[in-house]
């Protein structure tokens, strides 16, 4: 997909983010946006404003400073909108475990307006992929962590979103779970859909990343095409280009 | 001993520690509202004590059932609360794992969750049967051995409730743990307890106030209720020793000193019967515990249907689905039912009662069924008022979601509405049914229904407002929610004020058409005033859901 014919999906515009009165500042004036066909990896230490600006992305948290605009929607005046545009996957799985799997499937299926034969087809696919078939009729309650994490993905993909939001999304998944969450991320780009994830394994985001943020004390310290970024770098890894950033943030 | 002690301690800590944070004004501002509502709670209660002061003089025996009444209904409230306690604590317990693993023998974790459940359940009768006997026994103008023997009294009382919960547990804990849902088969089997119990209680309740209540026919039910009571617990061998009546041909000090001592007696014996059957359900619910689920589930179908029907079948899945929850939520909501049969048999038309009775004025009493359902109707709201809170960190899920907050909280509000309302209506219907004039019947529909709509309404507004989601166990958002029990005893105070200004009103001999005219007139205000803040919360909501932060 050329870059001209890429849409935006996410736009983030000067968002910030204090706590505490004020005086904690999460995320700071942090800007960048999202095209149509990329897995866009989201990176920082922990406490760098990660998890907060896409809580802030998902409609959790208010935008109290900034825009957040998704496929075109503003996440604070027009949220319903934004909101069906989009799949999310949080970084602990709390989902209703009173549901059976198929249950919450269902209950998301119906706020989404998924019609039955979607559901069926979505579902199927994303059961097997994930080795989930047997639980699927069982109380989420009853799942290992794997297992939760795996529900709230196949969840956050039965609408087929524009823009896949996961929050370290490899967390206690499984070697094959996690093969297929990446096979998966890169089916999606292949559709001309957008991933975008937070990461602390930099390998991963290395090799599936086609552009990377890096933010640091909740600042955008780094942004752009992977391979730009690391021919700019000397061609470093993405674990020495990390560390060299973060530490350079930290020490602002 | 130590070990023990620390358990205990950690148990006592655990369930009453305020949450972290809150600051001291609000902890202040919470105990004020608590003293207040406990005040005028037991305001009214003595009011109505001080009113048949005559009757206590009058008859000795009236006396005697008053002091025995007020240990029934201490156990009844054992009962009905100490079972959920004795169940959730000794079987149902998340902790049993934690406590497990710790190097402390099983028998001290075991014996410091039933003294945690003696004593919690001893502490809310002392604070709730205490200060009524004490008025009573100045009222009654008892003896001053009634003082000591009372306090003695309220600490054994617990004993026979929680032995009969036990009883009832055991069976039910086997076959549930043979069942796939064991938290389903106990909620039933609390409904069914509760439906029995309150049956006996009634028909106990009808039988003591039914049409001929000569003092003659009430010393045949009495001695016909000693039969089975002397045998079974001596509630009345001790209302007899605490009244200072003489029994079995002795002088009154012996006689005394042989009705206490069978109490006790009794009591210790009963005392170790509870601790053999509970040792036998915190032994089940280790089992339980280690036990896992290999079971294939039962392949199911996706069923499709709108938003909001699947935001309310959302709201029914996550109340039903926890024992606790579904108890707190939907099990209490029997109780505007029950008290509306229980006031409606106590407060019947005077005119039914016998010649002595007409020596008083107590056409009043036929508004109080009215007042009591409009504070008991704060347990309709119990789910409303936590639909919020009960949400936890899946509030975060939820504000992804497409849906906006009008479309949630219709949802919630109509989930809540659904039960509440039949349930108000065959209340009001009841209280009314008991005492029926047409005027009445029309002034507590159009009143007591509509006001338990506003509060639903009002309960799922109030909780949006500061909605207390930082929880580990779903319990603490409707157990240790003190916003919730804010909203709550805004309900129940408003009743019983309402109710201790009839008494008032009556003490002072104001014509009844007067009283009349001002109970129904507060019950107006009362849903005028709920409507109006409704309608004021609502405007903000959009404000509230926006500033929940997870």
């Amino acid at each position: 997909m050329d870059a001209m014919s890429q849409k935006i999906v996410m736009d983030i515009d000067h968002v910030s983010m204090s706590y505490a009165n004020g005086t904690i500042k999460a995320v700071d004036d942090l800007s960048f946006t999202l095209k149509s066909g990329e897995i866009f990896g989201f990176l920082g230490a922990n406490g760098a404003g990660k998890t907060t600006t896409i809580k802030m992305a998902t409609g959790i948290l208010p935008v109290k400073a900034g825009n957040i605009k998704i496929c075109g929607h503003d996440i604070t005046h027009d949220a319903i909108e934004a909101k069906r545009h989009f799949g999310f996957v949080p970084d602990s799985p709390i989902i209703f475990d009173k549901y059976t799997g198929r249950e919450y499937i269902d209950f998301l299926g119906d706020i989404y307006g998924v019609n039955k034969t979607a559901r069926e087809s979505i579902t199927a696919d994303l059961l097997k992929r994930f080795s989930l078939e047997d639980a699927f009729d069982k109380r989420i309650s009853g799942y290992s962590h794997g297992m939760k994490q795996k529900i709230a993905i196949i969840g956050s993909l039965i609408h087929s979103p524009e823009l896949w939001i996961l929050d370290e999304p490899m967390m206690g998944l499984d070697p094959p779970s996690a093969f297929a969450l990446k096979e998966l991320m890169k089916k999606y780009k292949s559709e001309g859909k957008t991933v975008f994830f937070s990461t602390h394994v930099l390998d991963v985001a290395e090799k599936l990343c086609d552009r990377v943020a890096i933010i640091g004390k909740g600042k955008l310290v780094l942004c752009g095409d992977m391979d730009e970024i690391k021919r700019a770098k000397g061609d470093e890894s993405l674990e020495e280009i990390f560390l060299s950033v973060a530490g350079e943030s930290n020490h602002e | 001993m130590n070990n023990y002690l620390t358990i205990l301690k950690a148990l006592f800590k655990n369930k009453l520690r305020f949450d972290e944070g809150k600051s001291k004004r609000k902890k202040l501002a919470f105990a004020l509202l608590f003293g207040f509502v406990y005040v005028i709670l037991m305001a009214a209660i003595i009011s109505v004590i001080v009113e048949l002061q005559d009757l206590f003089l009058y008859f000795t025996v009236m006396s005697q059932m008053f002091y025995f009444f007020v240990l029934m209904t201490a156990s009844i409230i054992v009962l009905f609360f100490g079972i959920v306690h004795l169940v959730i604590v000794l079987y149902l317990s998340k902790d049993t794992d934690f406590y497990s693993m710790l190097p402390v023998k099983p028998a001290t974790v075991f014996a410091a969750k039933l003294s945690y459940v003696y004593l919690s359940e001893t502490a809310i009768i002392i604070a709730i049967a205490l200060p009524i006997l004490i008025a009573f026994g100045i009222v009654a103008k008892m003896w001053a051995w009634f003082y000591v023997i009372s306090i003695a009294t309220l600490l054994v009382v617990p004993i026979l409730p929680l032995v009969v919960a036990a009883i009832f547990a055991v069976p039910v804990m086997l076959i549930a743990s043979k069942l796939k849902n064991r938290n389903i088969m106990s909620l039933v089997f609390f409904l069914l307890l509760f439906g029995g119990a309150f049956s006996l209680y009634i028909y106990f309740i009808y039988l003591t106030s039914s049409g001929s209540i000569t003092p003659e026919s009430m010393m045949r039910v009495l001695k016909a209720l000693d039969v089975i009571l002397d045998v079974l617990y001596p509630y009345t061998v001790l209302s007899r020793a605490a009244c200072g009546i003489p029994m079995y041909g002795l002088s009154l000090g012996a006689s005394t000193a042989v009705g206490v001592a069978i109490f006790i007696a009794i009591s210790a014996a009963l005392l170790f019967i509870i601790w053999l059957l509970a040792k036998f359900m915190y032994a089940q619910s280790v089992k339980a515990n280690n036990q896992t689920d290999n079971s294939k589930a039962k392949k199911s179908e996706f069923k499709t249907t709108t938003s909001t029907r699947a935001l309310i079948k959302r709201e029914y899945i996550s109340s039903l689905r926890t024992t606790q929850i579904a108890f707190q939520c939907y099990a209490v909501m029997l109780l505007p039912i029950l008290m509306a049969v229980i006031f409606g048999v106590m407060m019947r038309n005077p005119s039914d009662f016998g010649q002595d009775m007409q020596l008083f004025d107590t056409r009043y009493i036929g508004l109080i069924p009215f007042c009591t359902l409009c504070a008991i109707f704060a347990t309709l709201g119990n789910g409303a008022s936590t639909t919020f809170s009960r949400e936890g960190n899946a509030m975060a899920s939820l504000k992804v979601l497409p849906v906006n907050i009008k479309t949630i909280l219709k949802a919630k509000i109509i989930a809540w509405l659904l039960p509440a309302v039949p349930v108000s209506i065959v209340s009001v219907v009841i209280a009314n049914v008991m005492n029926f004039s047409l005027n009445n019947m029309l002034l507590s529909m159009f009143a007591l229904v509509p006001i338990s709509v506003v509060f639903v309404i009002f309960g799922t507004l109030w909780d949006l407002i500061a909605p207390k989601l930082k929880w580990t166990d779903p319990i603490q958002a409707v157990k240790h929610n003190m916003h919730v029990l804010g909203g709550q005893f805004i309900m129940i105070g408003s009743g019983l004020t309402i109710m201790i200004l009839v008494f008032v009103l009556s003490a002072f001999q104001v014509e009844f058409s007067v009283i009349n005219a001002v109970c129904w007139a507060l019950l107006y205000a009362v849903l005028a005033v709920f409507t109006i803040v409704d309608i004021l919360l609502y405007r903000k909501i959009d404000t509230y859901y926006n500033r929940l932060e997870m």
